[in-house]
């Protein structure tokens, strides 16, 4: 289930090996994106190419603001 | 973007504010006596002491001929208050190019929350534009 969540968690769960998810299309991701995030453009996010994710591990999904 | 703004470790080609401000830069408190912001800007040689609250929250500056006021005068009296900052989010290609236009030489770098990081001045700016590499200077001054 998605949820909202504060920055001093993401840190958390960055130390505990979240797979983390740029939606923001590939330019922007190019230019700057969380360290080892994936990019993930939002227009082409499908049961396709989620299933580059592992489940069983948190998955964090960011856009411009965090959120 | 926002979360730029919040030290994550990042990847990606941008160049920005925060790869190439100086975190070690003049403060002093709102009642310091302005003989003191006087001599910690004169310390770090470029005329500038940030007036801060609660540590490093930015409240102002006091440079060029308000720093040369009654050593006594506080620097709440002698600063300039609200000063522009940037976010070290920007990318400094744009800002060089803004703060040429405006003839503006240095410029304070604060977080979302208006806490001091340091100060980024447009010709080293510039430089690391051309080379396209960070400058690391640690200081005081960090990000919370």
């Amino acid at each position: 289930m998605p949820r909202a969540i504060a920055r001093h968690e993401l840190r958390r769960l960055l130390d505990e090996a979240a797979q983390v998810v740029e939606v923001l299309p590939k330019p922007e991701y190019e230019w700057a994106h969380i360290a080892d995030a994936v990019n993930i453009p939002l227009k082409e996010l499908d049961e396709a190419s989620a299933a580059r994710l592992e489940r069983g591990r948190p998955v964090v999904v960011y856009c411009n603001d965090l959120q | 973007m926002d979360w730029l703004s919040y030290g994550l470790p990042r990847g990606g080609s941008a160049l920005l504010a925060g790869d190439v401000v100086d975190r070690s830069v003049a403060t002093c408190d709102l009642d310091a006596p302005l003989g003191e912001a006087r001599t910690r800007a004169n310390d770090h040689g470029d005329g500038l002491c940030v007036v801060v609250a609660d540590g490093d929250v930015v409240m102002g500056i006091v440079g060029g001929e308000a720093l040369e006021g009654p050593a006594e005068r506080r620097a709440e009296q002698a600063m300039t208050f609200g000063v522009s900052t940037v976010r070290p989010s920007e990318d400094v290609e744009a800002l060089v190019e803004r703060m040429s236009r405006a003839g503006v030489d240095a410029i304070l770098v604060t977080s979302s929350d208006a806490r001091l990081l340091g100060v980024l001045r447009r010709a080293e700016a510039e430089s690391a534009a051309r080379h396209r590499s960070p400058i690391a200077r640690g200081g005081a001054a960090s990000e919370g």
